[in-house]
């Protein structure tokens, strides 16, 4: 690789932050071309391992949010239908026991 | 009245509650929009059921019971490991690109600079044990890049002082910092064809006064200079390590002869219990070479794990062996290997704390790379 390409690839580098990206831009300059090879050698792998992070972070948050999804589909699915039939038995019986004291109120007029 | 407000209302919203349910529980299957969106949205649909459906306090309460948690203090977490990861991950770029001789803190290598004009300042004036002492505080200054003129007047301090073994590796450093120098290649050879390595050391159980006897003294008085330099490191640490002219000698009760070049040669006195523990420590470090070579061979992080495994069961050896005053033929290496190890490993620590026990990295330089 030459400098022009490393100084390219120090530039799209997502692993080195504002600092760093600045020493080795300052720096490109008096590299030897055994130099240039270490330094992309050791970009390449942090820039591999970074990738390496950023997926892993990926898939967790996929993963949590999957399972959340999981859950509320479960929670309408299950637990809302139950909570809302509680709701509509108490609500008859509380009908039916009205109808009975109007039918008793009626019997004593 | 024979029918209260909840069921009036029940009556009322009775169809909205199970599209309330249904779209609901369609809603958080099949959500549009990407994840993150799908997942908003079945938190304000959860929301707008737990506050709108019918079902009185009770049913409220029941509902938020069991609502899912959110999502969001579960991603904050992954995303402050990631965080750390990254931190983590620029730290060791940073020592990796320090190593080589990018980003060095403009102090340090003013230290540096400071430490080259005291280095020819001293050197001028023939006091070579504070060229010596300069160039010492230059070797621990982190990341700072050395150059061939450091190294030259290194290597004449070393060798005034009467260490062939250090004026040879410092040569070698300045052979590799700017290469086909004749002088350099001439001093090298010079060295390599009159002395060889040794190491020489005595167990500290071990009675009485061991002393270094050459049975043919040289006359050249750079040679005479190293025999004294080795023999006083013996009278004061039983031990010495480095280089010897071509000739007979006597270590203790020891008869042995030293060659030009070649292996290292190893002469010592020890306990039984001090050879045991040798012996184990050799075969691990013999184990741990193995792994290294296969690991550099396919890349594999098994080796390496192998390798952090070897070091860390034998360290204790290394210690007892150190601790009976014998230092470690295979030190340097040892070290290395256990440090490159760390390093494929991400143990930034481990690493770091192996390498503080290379005596000298120029010469294990290619096991680090």
């Amino acid at each position: 690789m030459d400098k022009s390409a490393l100084i390219e690839m120090i530039r799209k580098s997502k692993v080195l932050d504002d600092d760093m990206r600045k020493v080795l831009l300052d720096a490109v300059s008096q590299f030897t071309p055994e130099k240039i090879d270490k330094i992309v050698a050791i970009l390449q792998r942090a820039e591999n391992k970074y990738e390496g992070i950023m997926i892993d972070l990926e898939n967790k948050k996929r993963a949590i949010n999957q399972a959340y999804l999981e859950k509320v589909d479960n929670f309408f699915r299950k637990v809302v239908p139950v909570v809302v039939r509680n709701a509509e038995g108490k609500d008859k019986v509380s009908e039916e026991a009205d109808i009975d004291k109007l039918l008793s109120e009626l019997d004593n007029i | 009245m024979i029918f209260g407000e909840n069921r009036n209302l029940f009556l009322e919203k009775g169809p909205a509650s199970s599209d309330v349910v249904e779209a609901g529980r369609v809603e958080a299957g099949n959500l549009p929009g990407d994840l993150g969106e799908k997942v908003n949205k079945a938190q304000a649909r959860v929301d707008a059921s737990v506050n709108s459906l019918p079902i009185g306090a009770a049913g409220r309460e029941a509902l938020a019971e069991q609502r899912p948690d959110s999502p969001y203090d579960e991603i904050e977490r992954a995303e402050a490991d990631s965080a750390r990861e990254v931190a983590d991950l620029r730290g060791s770029l940073s020592s990796d690109l320090r190593e080589e001789g990018v980003g060095v803190d403009p102090r340090i290598e003013a230290e540096h600079v400071r430490l080259s004009d005291e280095m020819r300042t001293l050197a001028r004036r023939n006091a070579w044990k504070g060229v010596e002492a300069k160039w010492d505080e230059m070797s621990g200054l982190a990341g700072v890049d050395v150059t061939y003129n450091d190294c030259m007047l290194a290597a004449q301090s070393a060798r005034a002082l009467g260490y062939p073994g250090e004026t040879l590796s410092r040569l070698k450093m300045a052979d590799s910092i700017q290469p086909g120098q004749q002088e350099v290649a001439d001093w090298i050879a010079d060295i390599e064809g009159k002395y060889g390595m040794v190491l020489l050391a005595a167990d500290s159980k071990i009675k009485g006064v061991i002393e270094l006897q050459c049975l043919k003294p040289p006359f050249a008085p750079d040679q005479r200079l190293a025999i004294e330099t080795a023999q006083t490191a013996i009278r004061e640490g039983r031990s010495f390590r480095g280089m010897l002219p071509q000739g007979e000698y006597v270590f203790g009760d020891n008869a042995f002869s030293i060659e030009p070049g070649g292996v290292m040669k190893v002469v010592e006195l020890l306990t039984d219990k001090l050879k045991q523990v040798k012996a184990g420590l050799v075969q691990a470090y013999d184990e741990m070479r193995g792994l290294f070579k296969r690991g550099q061979e396919t890349g594999e992080k098994g080796f390496f794990r192998g390798i952090d495994a070897k070091y860390k069961e034998s360290l204790h050896l290394f210690k007892n062996l150190t601790k009976g005053g014998v230092p470690f033929a295979d030190n340097d290496k040892y070290h290395a290997i256990g440090a490159k190890a760390a390093k494929e490993l991400d143990d930034t620590n481990g690493y770091e704390e192996r390498l503080a026990l290379v005596d000298n990295k120029f010469e294990v330089r290619d096991l680090l790379a």
